[in-house]
């Protein structure tokens, strides 16, 4: 037995499987041409004065400093940030309706559950252009023949036209909230709300005092998440009014490609694409701070 | 003074051919610790939750003191219960999980501090009121479940399955707890296990049931002495009764199977009188009423069979004799100083003054 155990090699330390490796390293290689080299690139040019095309020179912090003085762009953050803050609010408080609704005992539950997860599986061009199409033909048509003079217009050719696309990328947005509280409200156990029940508590105190500090750590998910696609949106923009009218619809993100590609401020856009990033990753880790220290507190 | 009585209660679930309860009758007295025992999906559960009004009740009368108050809210009901799984809330403290029926009520937050206090000291849960659930042990929360319930002051306690999921030796500390627990508060309490054993130990009265029906109500010694059937019998003692189908001739049963022991003169008596003569029925034996003792075997000589242990278990006081007689398996529970190994072979008596006769067909006990 003795010799046995002298025998034993020495024990090492624990050999990790080059499987691994290989699910992790070509695809960081990649992560990093096409994404890292790309981002640091227009980090770089940032500080020049090149426009897409031909010669440069490094003008240093004078595209940050035009930024700001610049109309279109401060616009354009004006717009974001109300229209993020809209969105954000708007989609979560409607998310959680639904999915309390959907996780109560109702008819017809996976039914509904797989209608509201449809919006997700549509891309936002595809379903920015329906509603284009429902905002542009359908609505008016209906308007005037109800001769319901506030629907008689194209909404999108108003400046009320923000407020369409909220509605579409509500619409849209809806789904995959939706779905993070329903598996909230689906960790949540059952026993929980019959002790509740037995305690004498209302609807409403049994979803503010039980189930939204429950699902809290879904809450986060959800809101950072939302914050962050809100600020960077493009696609429902792009597909429903180009930024217009005037430029009343121009996000950050419509601003940084339309005047970065067609408009020869490729050096100013980087500029503000750089802030733009600063802006959401600051705005992402004050929202994660904040919220953790909530969860801290509720669970 | 509480008097509760469940009178035919029926419940049925949608989609569900038969009744999940059915003809549930009981009559409870103040201050009666009752348990409902059988096993899992038998109905214990869902009558309990009828009584919380958790489950509406199909069919039949739930009375509270005179009154009908099978539509009555739950929390209406003053009543208060323990969750299998503890349902304590995680986003609150120990003294909030206690406190939080009682400020939904309402009450002054001096008088819930003293409530909750108290019950943080019978339970030995003062220095842990400001700990969250997740920062407690199993046997813990349990007891902060049960502090839950004693803060509410209520009329009936409640308890679903609430030791099982603890480990051995805490789900005995606390069977001690809550029957000290009655004895103080001096409240109804119903409790639901699936272990005879909390049955037997904890109770004033158990009822046992079984595919939805009530199969006896009594006090633990009458269910574990006197079975009203087979069911019962072998659901109550541990191992255990067992049980062989054999027939009753010349004053002994048999069956054919390695097992022939006489009847006692008083047992066979009333056997004949009940026509069994000559028929089949069902005999059990518990498995502390076989012996292998030289007195009882001399004692008992036309009971004795020769048997060879094939499992041998050694349990401090008794040890469990895993033996075969002909084709015929039973258990006997002898004193450790019997210990015996397997593969020997052993003589054992079957006191047949305690068997138990069952009818072939009924199951229910020839009495």
């Amino acid at each position: 037995m003795q010799e046995t155990i002298k025998r034993k090699p020495k024990r090492k330390g624990k050999k990790i499987p080059f499987a691994y490796y290989m699910m992790v390293v070509p695809i960081g290689i990649l992560f990093f041409i096409f994404h890292t080299i790309p981002f640091l690139r227009g980090v770089f040019y940032s500080f020049t004065d090149w426009s897409g095309y031909g010669t440069w020179k490094f003008v240093g912090l004078k595209n940050y400093l035009y930024m700001f003085g610049n109309s279109n762009i401060t616009h354009a953050y004006w717009f974001t940030f109300k229209f993020a803050l809209f969105a954000t609010i708007l989609v979560n408080a409607i998310a959680l309706a639904i999915a309390v609704g959907l996780n109560g005992k109702i008819k017809y539950q996976n039914f509904l559950k797989a209608i509201y997860f449809l919006p997700y599986m549509l891309g936002s061009l595809i379903v920015g252009f329906v509603f284009k199409f429902i905002f542009g033909n359908m609505l008016p048509s209906l308007g005037r023949a109800l001769h319901w003079g506030f629907m008689s217009s194209n909404i999108l050719g108003t400046t009320h036209a923000w407020v369409g696309i909220l509605i579409m990328t509500i619409w849209q947005g809806l789904a995959f909230n939706t779905l993070i509280y329903l598996a909230g409200l689906q960790s949540v156990d059952p026993e929980i709300y019959e002790a509740a029940a037995l305690d004498g508590v209302n609807p409403w105190q049994k979803f503010m005092r039980l189930t939204f500090p429950l699902i809290a750590p879904f809450f986060t998910i959800n809101l950072v998440l939302s914050v962050k696609g809100y600020l960077m949106v493009f696609d429902q923009i792009m597909a429903m009014t180009n930024g217009g009218p005037g430029n009343s619809t121009t996000s950050i993100s419509v601003e940084i490609y339309t005047q970065g590609f067609q408009g020869s401020q490729f050096a100013v856009q980087s500029a503000n694409a750089v802030v733009l990033f600063i802006v959401v990753l600051t705005i992402s880790l004050i929202q994660l701070r904040v919220l953790n220290k909530r969860e801290e507190r509720l669970g | 003074m509480v008097e509760i009585n469940l009178k035919h209660i029926y419940k049925e679930y949608d989609g569900n051919d038969s009744y999940s309860v059915s003809d549930f009758n009981l009559d409870i007295k103040d201050k009666e610790f009752i348990v409902f025992v059988g096993p899992s999906g038998c109905g214990k559960s869902t009558t309990l939750r009828m009584i919380a009004g958790l489950e509406d009740i199909s069919k039949g009368d739930l009375v509270m003191d005179g009154k009908v108050i099978n539509d009555l809210a739950p929390k209406d009901r003053d009543i208060a219960m323990v969750f299998q799984n503890y349902a304590l809330y995680p986003n609150m403290t120990v003294f909030d999980n206690m406190g939080f029926g009682l400020s939904i009520k309402k009450m002054p937050k001096d008088e819930i501090k003293k409530r909750v206090d108290n019950a943080a000291e019978i339970l030995g849960l003062t220095d842990f009121l400001q700990r969250k659930p997740a920062a407690l042990s199993g046997g813990q929360r349990q007891r902060v479940a049960l502090g839950r319930a004693i803060v509410r002051d209520a009329k009936l306690f409640l308890l679903d399955e609430p030791l099982s999921n603890l480990d051995a030796k805490l789900r005995v500390d606390m069977r001690t707890q809550i029957a000290q627990l009655h004895q103080r508060l001096q409240t109804n309490m119903i409790y639901v296990t699936h272990d005879q054993v909390e049955a037997m130990t904890m109770a004033d009265r158990i009822v046992i049931m079984n595919d939805g029906k009530i199969q006896q109500v009594g006090t633990p010694d009458e269910l574990y002495n006197k079975p009203t059937n087979k069911f019962v019998a072998g659901f109550m003692g541990s191992p255990s009764m067992n049980f062989f189908d054999a027939e009753l001739k010349n004053g002994r049963v048999s069956n054919g199977r390695g097992l022939d022991v006489a009847v006692p003169e008083g047992r066979l008596k009333v056997l004949r009188e009940k026509g069994y003569d000559g028929k089949k029925l069902t005999v059990g034996i518990r498995p502390e009423d076989i012996h292998t003792e030289q007195v009882a075997l001399e004692a008992m000589p036309d009971a004795v069979v020769s048997a060879k242990v094939e499992v041998s278990e050694f349990l401090g006081t008794d040890s469990m004799l895993y033996s075969r007689t002909g084709e015929t398996e039973f258990v006997a529970q002898v004193n450790a100083r019997d210990y015996h190994k397997p593969g020997e072979e052993v003589e054992m008596a079957f006191e047949m003054s305690k068997a138990h006769f069952f009818d072939d067909e009924t199951e229910l006990t020839i009495e």
